[in-house]
């Protein structure tokens, strides 16, 4: 039973590589526009980087928190958005295949429906968004004075899934409206931008009105600010925020897990496209 | 595992509506829609029944907006019904969606589901992993199909670059390639030429007789339905209108005859039992037979009164016919769509 398991998971694996390889293929039949997306990539990402510098280099630190830790909670929001970018950006993308009729051929497949839309195409630009994240986050991770230990690197890659799933539940269930026939575009491409502005720094600095949100309907805290403090160790945690980041992975995976019901459920009410 | 026995596609009072926002006109109305949007349900597909047998090659026709779309979609599991039962080759499509789609082959002839970007080619590799085909059929199935739809000519050009036609041969041998026991095709020869449509005709017609598939498409071409459909499924409003062949459409249409004659020298006054004169001139007249009176009876009077130089009978055109069908649908089903 198991084995045959492991190679039905094996074979869905084969398909995925073989899927993404051809999509990559597609993208490369135009080569200017595939170089052009992974320097789109590089370009919006290092303009955060560049004002991030400026941040670091004017400012002694932030409520108490130093420039590299700032640094460090930037470069670790961005590795999770980039990684992000690269597994679930299609979900966005929802709306439009509905439009172009893809779903409805998607749906006369025999893979899972969300398997895909998260195979429709292949996000170039992610390639230039890794480059950059991980560059950041390398430099920021040299910089805090910390011990890389196998225990933290094995909690920084826990937390770094974490966030990425917490990211793709929150894109999965805006998504899931786009089944009743409503534009969710719009609505995805804000809330990633606000995660973008609010989400790179210690969330303590924001107003109580805004701190609240971010801890509980738009769990922004939780992406990289939670994470990221129990990483960086003892002064920056109350039990609070140390439980908080402790349970942030698991948070993330429960999230994506309830989000991904909800959208599939809420594919039973999609009415097909057109006439 | 399969049900070989059963009917390739069973549905019993079928039904679904769909929830659609409707707006008010004016800058005012669409504020009002988004502060409060007024929802409505519209039935799309209302009470349908039929069974298809296995190796069927049936025709879904109805004018555009019919439902045809949503029904084919609902027999293919892509949209749940909101009531009434369905099964195809024993599956419930939309509960079984994964296990029905390795068993039905379904072709959406204005949309691809190849890749844009690559070579038809490229797809099909792809298709034969997904559909775990093995590398012995795969290739048996692709020779087969390249014999009759002459693939090998454009399948290693982007799909982009295709002409219509091309495209949808490959999309068809796409749908084929893991031997489904039943093919679905929304329009499959629209915006093709002549060549092309008798090509896929054949094809079609193939794979249904020798290949014992059973096949089930929409169209508006009156050639498919002529030479391609055993039967043909009417619809319109959501509703069946018509169940049958095209030999008993033209039966319950009075045979649909018209009987076209000219006259050597001219005749006076015409009468012929059991006709009616529909046209007349100094040579010629056009006359339809009364309902229950054979053709043959009415061109035998024809000929005996005066000498003929001409004489056409003609059955009407499957177009008018199916017209009549839709102008003829009791005032009930009629409201219904209003």
């Amino acid at each position: 039973m198991s084995e045959i398991s492991v190679r039905a998971f094996r074979r869905r694996l084969q398909i995925v590589r073989r899927i993404t390889g051809l999509n990559l293929r597609a993208r490369l039949e135009y080569r200017t526009e595939f170089l052009l997306a992974i320097l789109n990539g590089v370009l919006w990402q290092a303009s955060v980087l560049l004002f991030m510098t400026v941040l670091v280099t004017r400012f002694s630190g932030l409520a108490g928190w130093s420039s590299s830790e700032v640094l460090f909670i930037t470069g670790f929001r961005l590795l999770a958005h980039a990684l992000y970018v690269c597994f679930f950006l299609n979900v966005t993308y929802v709306p439009v295949m509905i439009r172009e009729g893809r779903v409805d051929a998607f749906l006369a497949r025999p893979l899972p429906l969300l398997t895909q839309v998260l195979l429709n195409s292949f996000n170039v630009n992610a390639l230039g968004d890794l480059c950059v994240a991980a560059t950041l986050f390398g430099v920021a991770a040299s910089t805090v004075p910390l011990d890389w230990t196998a225990p933290r690197v094995c909690l920084l890659v826990i937390s770094v899934a974490g966030a990425v799933l917490l990211e793709a539940a929150i894109q999965l269930l805006i998504s899931s409206a786009a089944f009743r026939q409503s534009e969710t575009f719009t609505l995805s491409t804000w809330i990633d931008e606000l995660m973008a502005t609010f989400g790179n720094y210690p969330t303590v600095i924001f107003p109580l009105v805004l701190r609240a949100l971010f801890l509980s309907v738009l769990p922004i805290a939780f992406i990289a600010y939670l994470p990221a403090s129990v990483i960086l160790g003892e002064q920056h945690r109350s039990s609070m925020t140390s439980i908080l980041g402790y349970a942030a992975p698991a948070i993330g995976l429960c999230a994506f897990l309830g989000a991904r019901l909800i959208w599939y459920r809420s594919a039973r009410a999609y009415q097909g496209n057109g006439g | 595992m399969q049900e070989d026995s059963g009917p390739a596609i069973h549905a019993e009072e079928l039904g679904r509506s769909f929830t659609v926002t409707t707006r008010k006109s004016g800058l005012l109305g669409a504020l009002r829609s988004l502060v409060r949007p007024a929802r409505e349900s519209r039935t799309v597909i209302n009470g349908v029944s039929f069974r298809v047998e296995p190796g069927e090659l049936v025709g879904l026709l109805g004018p555009n907006g019919a439902g045809k779309s949503t029904l084919v979609k609902m027999l293919t599991g892509i949209v749940v019904p909101s009531s009434g039962a369905v099964h195809v080759n024993g599956r419930v499509p939309h509960a079984e969606r994964g296990r029905l789609a390795q068993e039905i082959g379904v072709v959406f002839g204005q949309r691809t589901q190849l890749w844009w970007d690559l070579p038809a080619r490229e797809s099909l590799n792809i298709l034969r992993d997904i559909y775990a085909i093995s590398e012995s059929d795969y290739r048996r199935r692709l020779r087969e199909f390249d014999d009759v739809l002459a693939l090998a000519e454009f399948w290693n050009t982007p799909v982009r670059h295709l002409s219509l036609g091309q495209r949808v041969r490959c999309d068809l041998a796409a749908a084929l390639l893991h031997d489904p026991r039943i093919v679905f095709l929304d329009e499959p020869t629209i915006g093709m030429d002549v060549m092309v449509k008798e090509q896929v005709r054949d094809f079609l017609r193939y794979q249904a007789t020798v290949r014992g598939r059973t096949v089930l498409l929409t169209t508006h071409d009156t050639a498919d339905i002529a030479q391609l459909c055993d039967r043909l499924l009417l619809i319109d409003h959501g509703r069946v209108v018509f169940d049958g062949t095209l030999e008993a459409l033209r039966a319950a249409r009075d045979d649909g005859v018209t009987v076209r004659v000219a006259f050597a020298e001219p005749v006076g006054h015409l009468e012929i039992d059991g006709a009616v004169v529909v046209e007349r001139t100094e040579l010629r007249a056009t006359l339809v037979p009364a309902p229950g009176v054979p053709h043959g009876r009415v061109v035998q009077q024809v000929v005996s009164r005066a000498p003929v130089t001409d004489l056409r009978v003609e059955e009407s055109s499957v177009e008018a016919l199916i017209r009549d069908v839709y102008r003829g649908g009791s005032p009930a089903v009629a409201r219904a769509g209003a």
